[in-house]
């Protein structure tokens, strides 16, 4: 009995062990590579549409101003109604190519009656995203985009009418990298792709990998920031993995020292300023592996 | 997560039922059992309580910055303060060498004196930070240079970061006035070290084979000179030809071949006391010497008939070893940092490639299986590549790969290119390049592991073999 429980108790123990230290120290997946940038800023314009329209009804933020044309909002609420059956495909591509405005402004824009309509769309929701693959020769890869971009666009058309939904079925998903397209159907507060990517960007300008050191792998920092609403730093950043440091690792030290000085060179920080809630504070993770060649 | 540590639990209590459901046994058993619980009940704690820390906090939204920039990192270096001219004059010279040398490592990028907003007035006050951040400097390096009334000099400097606005180094050196281009290199290290985490290799020298006369004549004597290629000077007299000088990782020592009497025999010279002596007595001729790490051993190989074998000498016995026994040519060998293995070329296999081997010379295996044929195999004193000189096309290129022969990049290519040599941090390649024609010759490159950072290194008169010594101490 006692030799069953003390083996149960073994192996749970390595089990657990082997979890703690397998799962945690994991090499996380590369990064997803900045190349889908192309592809998702064809989202950001459905996204701001959608944002505005959102504005038009509920509006709780003044300060969407992405495109402050008024004629805005007839146009995007003309295309939920319209995905059901003629032009379902139309509208995910279009609204990245070219801002087709003046062809859905002619429809009416029913805001009130959303709610009704959302019902509608949604049996046709799957129904979509096929379709307008065939029809669009123009892009490239259209059928990947509304692969990866229309259910969660539909998705948050059908979220912007019933608010309370909204809320209970958003999804509690990260918004990291991958789970950020997901972020027009959020309160709207959070970071999407292309705006995180833009942040990307300007750390990349100020980032000077320290170069040539091995183990490129050891060598990821993470920095907690905390940010100002109008992106400048509220006080100094902090670095969360100061392991290595303590064990007097030089390599770890300059790679600390290089993403510190970015953050410093790089605030203030250009972000949207509606989301600060999402930004205020970053946690950011230096990973050198790829310029290093891992 | 969250399953793992649910079970954790389950297993805590568990254990808590187990021992009343044990009641009527022993009270020595129920005890032990007792004891036993609680150690499993504090186990399971402890497990708990690190999958629970192991838990990410997700508080913040979490992004991954992957790409940086590579451009050198641009770093400002005032000349050094001074109390007189003479002062100055140095301070400014310090200055200017440590720039040169943190240009030519390709990683830095010192700026125009001319852009300097700040004129530092004292070495020992924060300099104003943002006049430093106006022109992009992310370091800066203030110091001051000073004779002293013993005739010292006395060298301080500060290495600052201009972003996080803190200094990150700091020493001051004594020395003699004449050895300031050395203190400049140890700054220059010091710099380096500090910025990119990796042990400087300004603070070095080079030992190479100088040659002057006709192109079918040449006096080639051993010189040796600063990294830099300061200070050259000739530690043979010409007399007979020298070839493939080597630097002992751990001291100042050479080994060497020459032709005293015809006959290739290998050397050593130390260059503290200039003592010179043949390595071994062996009955054929002895080529291609080199140290292993501790610098206790030398591995060379010994012609005989049509084939050469490798063998290893202790410096201090003096006993040999056989390590390779072929009918081939096996050559060129170079320890690994830690002394296990041994990297050599042979032509066992019909061409000439490299293998790598034991110490002891057991488990011989080719490494190399690329198109041409591969030679002078040297491991790099990181122990994470081996630098090689391929053959291909009539081309001649050098090239790394790593131990295992995975990973093979060419660094530098051209008419002829041979002997690469490691910096003692294993970041940069010296190598020597032939020109063609009549008046061509031989000269010295660097190039680092990148492949982009190409450039030449001035010598007095046409430079070839060239070898990098350790770190001086």
């Amino acid at each position: 009995m006692r030799a069953s429980l003390v083996a149960s108790f073994g192996v749970h123990a390595a089990v657990i062990a082997a979890a703690f230290i397998a799962l945690p120290s994991a090499d996380p997946l590369p990064a997803v590579p900045d190349q889908a940038l192309p592809v998702e800023l064809v989202t950001i314009d459905e996204f701001t549409n959608l944002k505005r329209e959102k504005v038009a009804k509920a509006e709780p933020k003044p300060q969407i101003e992405e495109e402050p044309e008024p004629e805005p909002e007839p146009e995007q609420a003309p295309e939920p109604e319209p995905a059901p059956e003629p032009k379902p495909a139309p509208q995910p591509a279009p609204a990245a190519v070219e801002p087709p405005p003046p062809a859905r402004e002619p429809e009416p824009l029913p805001e009130p009656e959303a709610e009704p309509e959302e019902k509608k769309a949604e049996p046709e929701k799957k129904p979509e995203p096929p379709k307008p693959a065939p029809q669009k020769p123009a892009p490239p890869k259209p059928a990947k985009k509304q692969e990866a971009f229309d259910p969660t666009k539909i998705a948050a058309l059908l979220d912007k009418l019933p608010e309370e939904e909204k809320k209970t079925r958003q999804p509690s998903r990260e918004t990291k990298e991958d789970a950020a397209p997901q972020a027009p159907q959020g309160v709207n507060t959070k970071l999407t792709v292309s705006e995180i990517d833009a942040f990307k960007l300007q750390m990349r300008r100020c980032w000077s990998v320290p170069a040539g050191a091995p183990n490129a792998d050891k060598l990821i920092v993470e920095i907690k920031v905390f940010l100002n609403p109008d992106g400048s730093l509220a006080r100094a950043p902090e670095l969360i993995s100061k392991g290595p440091l303590l064990s007097g690792n030089a390599y770890y030290r300059a790679a600390a020292d290089s993403a510190l000085r970015a953050i410093r060179r790089c605030e203030p920080f250009k972000m949207p300023a509606d989301k600060y809630s999402s930004w205020q504070e970053l946690d950011l993770r230096f990973d050198p592996r790829e310029m290093l060649g891992g | 997560m969250m399953t793992l540590m649910r079970s954790a639990g389950a297993r805590h209590t568990a254990s808590q039922v187990h021992p009343q459901s044990r009641r009527f046994s022993g009270i020595r058993t129920q005890a032990r059992r007792a004891k036993f619980s609680a150690g499993l009940r504090v186990l399971a704690f402890t497990f708990a309580a690190l999958v629970l820390g192991a838990l990410p906090a997700r508080a913040a939204l979490q992004i991954d910055i992957t790409q940086g920039n590579v451009d050198p990192l641009p770093v400002a270096i005032p000349g050094f303060l001074g109390a007189s001219d003479e002062d100055r004059r140095l301070g400014s010279d310090i200055a200017s060498v440590i720039a040169a040398n943190l240009d030519r490592s390709g990683l830095f990028r010192p700026l125009p004196k001319s852009s300097f907003i700040e004129k530092i007035s004292d070495v020992n006050v924060q300099p104003r930070f943002g006049d430093w951040r106006i022109i992009n400097a992310q370091a800066l390096v203030t110091g001051r240079s000073t004779i002293e009334s013993d005739g010292r000099l006395k060298v301080e400097f500060r290495l600052w970061d201009v972003y996080a606005e803190q200094q990150m180094t700091g020493f001051q050196f004594f020395t003699t006035p004449d050895n300031w281009r050395r203190v400049a290199h140890i700054i220059s290290d010091a710099v380096y070290e500090r910025l990119t985490g990796e042990e400087g290799y300004f603070d070095t020298r080079i030992v190479y084979v100088s040659e002057s006369g006709p192109k079918n004549r040449r006096v080639k004597r051993l010189a040796i000179m600063d990294q830099d290629g300061h200070n050259p000077r000739m530690l043979t007299n010409g007399s007979s030809i020298v070839l493939t000088p080597r630097f002992s990782p751990s001291n100042q020592e050479i080994t060497y071949l020459s032709y005293a009497g015809n006959n290739p025999r290998v050397y050593l010279l130390d260059l503290e006391t200039g003592q010179q002596e043949v390595v071994g007595d062996f009955p054929g001729m002895t080529f291609s010497p080199r140290f292993s790490p501790d610098g206790q051993k030398i591995v060379m190989s010994l012609q005989r008939g049509g084939n050469s074998n490798i063998y290893e000498m202790d410096l201090r016995t003096r006993v040999t070893q056989r390590l390779t026994n072929t009918a081939a040519i096996d050559t060129g060998p170079s320890y690994a940092p830690d002394g296990d293995r041994i990297a050599f070329e042979s032509d066992r296999g019909g061409s000439q490639q490299i293998y790598v081997m034991n110490a002891d010379g057991s488990n011989a295996h080719r490494i190399s299986f690329g198109d041409g044929r591969y030679a002078t195999p040297v491991w790099s004193p990181r122990g994470d590549l081996i630098a090689f000189t391929k053959l291909h096309k009539g081309r001649f290129l050098i090239g790394v790969m790593r131990p295992d022969g995975t990973g093979e990049r060419i660094l530098t290519e051209g008419f002829h290119n041979e002997a690469p040599t490691w910096s003692p941090n294993g970041r940069v390649l010296m190598f020597f390049r032939e020109s063609r024609g009549e008046q061509g010759g031989p000269s010295l490159w660097s190039v680092d592991l990148t492949g982009y950072n190409e450039r030449p290194v001035s010598t007095p008169t046409f430079a070839s073999d060239p070898a990098w010594s350790p770190r001086l101490r």
